[in-house]
């Protein structure tokens, strides 16, 4: 029987989708290779990604999950064999169903006001793609508990994520990589995390001649790939990052190295602060003013008369200040700056040689680094795209991992983003931008997100703080409740504290509703026992758990805890459709966009599993909301895309359960007349035969330059008002409670935000736990690894095979020196020890990494997923304590702590 | 004509693999077999680090040693340069393994599955003609030979090997060199012909790299291919071509001269036999055949195919390796019969020169591996020799004080012994003050020049037997003891030199050596020899 080959996609990371084809002959899926129909389209010419090729054998591991478990051990814990007992399909169902049903009877919240019913996705922001249509049933549910963390959060770009989407509608950040020319990184290890096309687009830039210079504590994938590695300390990145800005201000004339035309339109700089921090307003519109050099006036920012905005010196203006829960201060003949002057004054102390105290780089460094960023930012300049003029800044600044989450990840964030103001570089050619939004809507158009607010920069998707609207905690992470800046959209409460509720429903704190545990938790490819920190607090909460249901590939360390374990379809082997291209996650800039599908590549899955949209709606039909369930799906929930408004005539009946295929086709109708504007309606046959639908997409939509010029908006750069308002009411309505164990948190809350001594932070938990600090005298760090990055491919040893080529893989990176201090050699058996637990390792000992920082890849551990058990990598996750102290106020922290190594 | 090549950018490539895993997908590779592969290399020290991720496969090289050290003609080199291997043919020696300085080649010696069972897809891509021998890229042919006119092989996905159709960083181009308007040679022309692996030791590949990074020395890894049952052959063999040298010469002097020991009666009758009955003479005729084959067969052992072993024959125009198996089996069977059943001596001359001719392929073999810089150095077939005539006088004095007889001229015996002692160490000292081509060389040379080394070959192995040779020279009474004792030194030496160098020092060519330092000839340069391309089967 000749080849056939399936159009599928890979989405097995944020990067993607990849599109592959799958050649399946005489029934046997055998290979993987690109789908080469759409090499002109995309802009990796259609190659995918190292992980892709491992989906063969992720569709025939013979370690599976091969049809529905149940617990046979009524016990739960570490050491409790589940003693699994194989079920069918309808019994496995039903059993998740009565549950489901008795929370529906009993009420959806319990007496704390959290939901009874508890989800949590795995896989960081990959779920959506391999959910099926269980986003319907999460909605026709009603109040759900999504804030129990597996990771997310904590180990995420997460300040990055919300003051990015706050400021430029970035929910992440990239270079507008073809047409950068400098990239100063921090951390930020794009080449194993930034997918094909991020990996494709450097490579081109630098043939071009891009300089990248890579700021990190050990040599990555991207610091191999980078002209110049500067290792700097741990936690000390926004340290060098305000000594850019002060050699940029101080050392520099900035009126001809700045882009001062950007500085006076397009963001914040002109306008006028008060005394108590906040924007001098109009007595009468409120609106904050402007000092007009040309009229020696203050006036409202947008006088259209407005000639000549001052961004320095100081001048007398009448006005008002606007402080939190409308406190007013009314100022007749007040000596004011503007914004831009308070930076002027913020970051005079920040001098290289301060910075070079603090980061361990020499201060000439840093001004090496500021000398080159300015020499290519090219202001002034100007470049023509798609029949529209915009500034072209080709110099971008980018965060890491670590760098841009947990304390200090405000500063980085802020420092980055300021510095790249300063030059013009935000949102236009060659600088930096925002791949998509998550938590504002609509998370399909970043441009419709562009909506002007009463100051004159955007409005957001911010979660009130005023007394009438502060949302009080409706769920164990509290996020409405305890960060601002997160909104209450799909993508939320993934994004929130949510280490926190691991730690609450053990303890809850002072003054807080009482946190019990849900009454049935659902958990979809998550595997937190692995992947959030302090293994030995998960997992205790895990045994304690009432009910639990696990959608998973293989027995892993969480479904060792589950009552009823499904295993669902995966990629090669069941039906959905979703959105490909455009200016999305990470680098993937398209100048298509459109809708790829994936679909089961041969005709009978290989084990008993079944399709997560056939999974979902029997149980909704089960649970009986079949009909809400169907209502969501209308309006594209699950699916994607509205039936109601884009294929009217394929609404679902309300009361009919649907078949998947019924369901996608409608799907696959909707979606290909959305993005072809109404010209095509493709059914579920078409998509099947071509893999994926693309319609033309404009570059200048890469650029929210051409919205908020269209608009005439301000960046909310470099002052920050309104995190300053917002963070005083989150206290006043906290200290209402009681609360008094989120002041660190609430102190980060500052206009112009400054150093502080972030290290300290993590090296006091030594002291926190009766140990002394300087025992623990070395940093681990962790790093990504593409080929395990997202975690599916943990169980295929094929991943094993070729993953040991990188040498940073199975084992603790140590740093030469340090290594023969301690005696210890290449390959040896080591201990990593922190104050909380210890984890085995074998030595890595390498040169590229600080002597006081030690390395390990990704997230191992394993003790019971397949293959992964025996790759020999210890986990940071084991050795990190979860706790306030190091929860930042955005409700992250990061992935660092401090240990000690020897011989085992 | 065309000759397909690769040009390789350095400067992109971020070590994800991608070629890896989609050219074992693309051949159905097992556990453990890696065709390319991505090296992630780090160089200097802190904070002054370079980290660089290599993409390595078979260079496809214009004078590829594999092909000359392949015994069964498996190997073939088309026209295109395309360098591959007939995988009905190959018997999985290993001797293009250590021939090849690029570890190109892989050994699959078993069959091998990812979990432990065959998977459906394993089972319907993996190619099991394929277990037991050698393996190797081959730019994916099959993607492009049956591919229709028109096709543009390394610019048209569908037509060009898996790992630059597949690779993320555009780093692996694919193309004719030989086609001045090719992507490759355009790359090569722009930006100066770009660099070799290896250069100075002439394989002319076809690999070509831009944008060399500065790489240090990596640290010595050892050949994996061959183990004992190697040292076994290559000291079994010139230890038994050596004996039996040596008794038919020393019979043949006796003969004419005085007798040094009494030569050989006809075989009277195996009936009524014990080991007294044969003389040294007898015993070293049919102990040299004997310990010959025992290499053969150790040989066969450590292959992966013995049974298609006859193939070993089949590249007696190129393989010394081929060679080694001809002259071992007219060596043995002259041998053999002329002991048993002739005693003629134009016979045992015949059997003599073709005993040499085993020791003096086996250091032909060694000399040629380009793969292990310890062994492929010119003076390896002298001393092959050299030493094969050394352990076979040692073989032979353990014999003669085993026999009991008194030797008529112990101090005979004695000069010979120290004379072949002399030689041997002269030799040895010559290899070890080899000018090194490698760095890898210098470490080998560094770890064979150890006291342990020294001890074991120049002690044991020489010093101490020459000793005792001379004192038995001096003290006829004691002379069968020390003989025996000297002959026992000698082995036991030789053996440990033989571990030395075909084990211990046995270090793969540092893959970087010089790299960067030494500059090829342009493709536009590099022709194949038409006699030297044989036609794809």
């Amino acid at each position: 029987m000749s080849v056939q080959r399936i159009p599928v996609y890979c989405s097995q990371c944020v990067a993607g989708p990849d599109l592959i084809h799958v050649e399946v002959q005489d029934g046997v899926a055998q290979r993987i290779v690109p789908n080469f129909d759409f090499h002109a389209e995309h802009p990796a010419q259609g190659r995918v990604c190292v992980k892709a090729y491992g989906l063969i054998q992720k569709m025939y591991n013979p370690n599976r999950i091969k049809g529905p478990l149940k617990r046979g051990n009524p016990r739960k814990g570490l050491h409790e064999d589940p003693q699994w007992v194989p079920i069918g399909w309808d019994e496995a169902l039903e059993l998740v169903a009565e549950r489901l049903r008795a929370i529906r009877a009993k009420g959806l919240v319990d007496e704390s006001g959290n939901p009874r019913l508890a989800l949590t996705l795995g896989q960081g922001g990959v779920a959506p793609g391999y959910l099926g249509t269980f986003p319907a049933f999460m909605a026709a549910w009603g109040p759900l508990d999504q804030s129990i963390g597996a990771g997310q959060g904590v180990k995420c770009y997460h300040s990055e994520h919300l003051y990015g989407e706050f400021w430029h509608r970035a929910f992440i950040v990239a270079p507008d990589t073809p047409l950068c020319k400098y990239v100063l990184s921090f951390g930020n290890n794009g080449m194993a995390s930034s997918g094909v096309t991020g990996v494709w687009r450097h490579a081109e830039a630098k043939t071009r001649g891009l300089k990248r210079v890579q700021v990190e504590p050990h040599l990555s994938i991207t610091g191999a790939f980078a002209d110049e590695w500067v290792p700097v300390r741990p936690k000390t990145d926004a340290a060098f990052l305000f000594a850019l800005i002060h050699t940029v201000l101080h050392e520099t004339d900035w009126r001809q190295t700045c882009d001062v035309p950007f500085l006076r339109w397009r963001t914040n700089s002109p306008y006028l602060v008060g005394p108590h921090g906040y924007f001098l307003r109009d007595p009468a519109s409120r609106k904050p003013l402007i000092w007009d050099e040309g009229r020696g006036a203050a006036v409202p920012f947008d006088d259209p008369r407005l000639d000549e905005p001052a961004l320095t010196g100081t001048h007398v203006v009448t006005g008002v200040e606007v402080g939190p829960d409308g406190e007013l201060w009314r100022h007749a003949s007040v000596e004011v700056s503007p914004a831009f002057q308070r930076l002027l004054e913020h970051v005079r102390p920040y001098t290289p040689e301060w910075a070079a105290e603090i980061c361990g780089v020499p201060a000439d460094r840093v001004r090496g680094v500021a000398r080159d960023y300015l020499a290519n930012a090219q202001v002034g300049e100007t470049i023509e795209i798609d029949g529209h003029t915009f500034p072209y800044r080709p110099v971008a600044v980018l965060l890491g991992k670590t760098v841009a989450n947990g304390w200090g990840g405000y500063e980085a964030a802020w420092g980055r983003t300021v510095l790249t103001t300063l030059v013009g570089a935000l949102e236009v050619p060659g600088g930096i931008v925002g791949a998509g939004v998550r938590l504002n809507r609509p998370a399909n158009d970043r441009f419709k997100t562009v909506v002007p607010g009463p100051d004159g920069f955007m409005v957001g998707a911010l979660n009130p703080t005023d007394k009438e609207h502060w949302q009080k905690p409706s769920n164990r992470s509290a996020y409405q409740s305890l960060v601002p800046l997160l909104g209450s959209g799909p993508w939320a409460p993934a994004l929130g504290p949510a280490h926190l509720p691991w730690l609450f429903m053990d303890h809850t704190p002072r003054n807080w509703p009482q946190q019990n545990l849900p009454d049935v938790w659902i958990n979809i490819r998550a595997n937190p026992a692995i992947s959030h920190w302090d293994t030995g607090q998960v997992t205790k909460m895990l045994a304690e758990i009432p009910f639990t249901v696990c959608f998973g590939y293989t027995q892993d360390e969480t479904n060792w805890f589950a009552d009823v374990l499904l295993p669902e379809s995966p990629d090669t082997e069941s039906l959905q459709l979703i959105r490909v291209g455009g200016a999305q996650f990470v680098e993937q800039f398209w100048r298509h966009q459109g809708w790829a599908i994936r679909q089961p590549v041969v005709s009978q899955p290989v084990y008993d599993t079944r399709d997560m949209t056939e999974i979902t709606t029997r149980i909704a039909a089960k649970v009986g909301i079949l009909e809400d369930y169907n209502a969501a799906i209308n309006r594209g929930r699950g699916i994607g895309i509205s039936l109601e408004k884009f294929y009217p005539d394929g609404v679902l009946n309300p009361q009919r359960e649907y078949g998947v295929e019924d369901i996608w086709d409608r799907a696959c109708r909707a979606a290909s007349v959305e993005a072809s504007g109404g010209d095509v309606s493709h059914d579920l046959a078409w998509f099947k035969e071509h893999g994926a639908y693309l319609a033309p997409f404009q570059q200048d939509h890469w650029y929210l330059h051409t919205a908020m010029e269209a608009k005439g908006l301000r960046y909310e750069l470099p002052y920050q008002e309104r995190i300053l308002r917002m963070g005083r009411e989150l206290g006043n309505r906290l200290h209402e409670m009681g609360v008094d164990w989120w002041e660190p948190q609430l102190a980060e809350y500052s206009p112009l935000p400054g150093w502080k001594d972030f290290p300290a932070i993590w090296e006091a938990v030594a002291a926190e736990r009766g140990k002394r600090a300087e025992d623990y005298g070395l940093w681990m760090l962790t790093t990504r690894s593409m080929q395990y990055a997202w975690g599916s491919t943990v169980s295929l040893p094929l991943m094993a095979d070729v993953a040991a080529n990188v040498s940073t893989h199975f084992g603790v990176v140590v740093n030469a020196a340090t290594a023969r201090a301690e005696g210890i050699a290449d390959g040896d058996e080591i201990w990593v020890e922190s104050p909380l637990d210890r984890a085995k390792g074998r030595a890595i000992v390498k040169q590229g990494i600080r002597p006081d920082v030690i390395l390990t890849t990704q997230q191992f551990g394993h003790w019971v997923t397949p293959v992964a058990k025996d790759l020999g990598t210890p986990n940071l996750n084991r050795l990190i304590t979860t706790g306030l102290s190091l929860t930042d106020a955005t409700g992250s922290g990061a992935d660092l702590v401090k240990v000690r190594i020897y011989k085992a | 004509m065309t000759r397909w090549g690769m040009v390789v950018d350095l400067g992109r490539c971020v070590g994800c693999q991608t070629c890896t895993i989609a050219c074992k997908m693309e051949n159905g590779l097992p556990p453990g077999t890696l065709w390319r592969t991505v090296l992630d290399v780090e160089s200097g020290e802190f904070p002054d680090v370079n980290r660089q991720f290599f993409p390595l496969t078979c260079m496809h090289c214009a004078d590829p040693p594999c092909y000359d050290a392949c015994p069964t003609t498996a190997t073939k080199v088309r026209p295109d340069g395309i360098v591959w291997i007939d995988d009905d043919i190959c018997i999985g020696c290993g001797s293009c393994v250590v021939a090849c300085p690029y570890r190109a080649r892989h050994l699959v010696p078993q069959e091998r599955w990812y979990f432990g069972e065959a998977t459906p897809p394993e089972r319907a891509t993996y190619n099991l003609d394929r277990v037991g021998i050698c393996t190797k890229c081959h730019f994916c042919f099959h993607k492009f030979d049956e591919a229709p006119e028109g096709a543009r092989p390394g610019e048209d996905p569908q037509y060009t090997p898996a790992c630059a159709s597949s690779c993320i960083g555009d780093v692996i181009r694919f193309g004719d060199l030989n086609d001045p308007d090719s992507t490759v040679a355009r790359m090569l022309a722009q930006n100066g012909g770009g660099l070799r692996m290896l250069e100075h030791l002439e394989t002319q590949p076809s690999v070509y790299h831009l944008h060399p990074p500065r790489i240090d020395p990596r640290p010595p890894e050892r050949q994996h291919t061959w183990h004992g049952l190697a040292v076994a052959n290559f000291f079994c063999g010139p230890t038994g071509v050596g004996l039996y040298l040596l008794a038919v010469v020393t019979g043949w002097l006796a003969g004419r001269n005085a007798p040094l020991l009494d030569l050989a009666h006809p075989l009277a009758s195996l009936a009524g036999w014990s080991p007294g009955a044969f003389s040294p003479r007898q015993w070293a005729g049919l102990l040299g055949p004997i310990l010959v084959a025992i290499g053969l067969l150790s040989v066969a052992a450590e292959a992966g195919r013995p049974f298609r072993g006859f193939n070993v024959f089949r590249n007696l125009r190129r393989s010394w390796m081929s060679r080694e198996s001809g002259f071992a089996i007219v060596f043995m069977v002259l041998a053999l019969a002329d002991t048993l059943l002739w005693q003629s001596a134009p016979v045992q001359a015949v059997a003599a020169l073709a005993g040499m001719g085993v020791a003096l392929a086996q250091g032909l073999i060694l000399s040629k591996a380009k793969g292990v810089p310890a062994w492929n150095v010119r003076i390896m077939p002298v001393y092959f020799i050299v030493s094969a005539l050394t352990f076979g006088c040692g073989a032979l004095l353990v014999l003669l004080a085993l026999h009991g007889e008194q030797p008529h001229e112990p101090a005979a015996w004695s000069v010979l012994g120290l004379a072949l002692l002399g030689a041997d160490l002269m030799v040895w000292q010559r290899y070890l003050a080899t000018l090194p081509r490698t760095e890898t060389f210098r470490h080998a040379v560094a770890l064979l020049r150890r006291p342990v080394w020294r001890l074991v070959v120049d002690g044991v192995g020489h010093l101490l037997p020459a000793l005792l040779l001379f004192i038995a020279a001096l003290q006829p009474a004691l002379a069968l003891p020390l003989m025996a004792l000297a002959g026992v030194c000698i082995l036991a030496g030789g053996l440990g030199a033989r571990i030395a160098v075909l084990l211990r020092a046995a270090f793969l060519v540092d893959l970087f050596d010089r790299f960067g330092a030494v500059t090829g000839p342009t493709p536009a340069q590099v022709t194949l020899e038409p006699a030297e391309a044989t036609r794809a089967a």
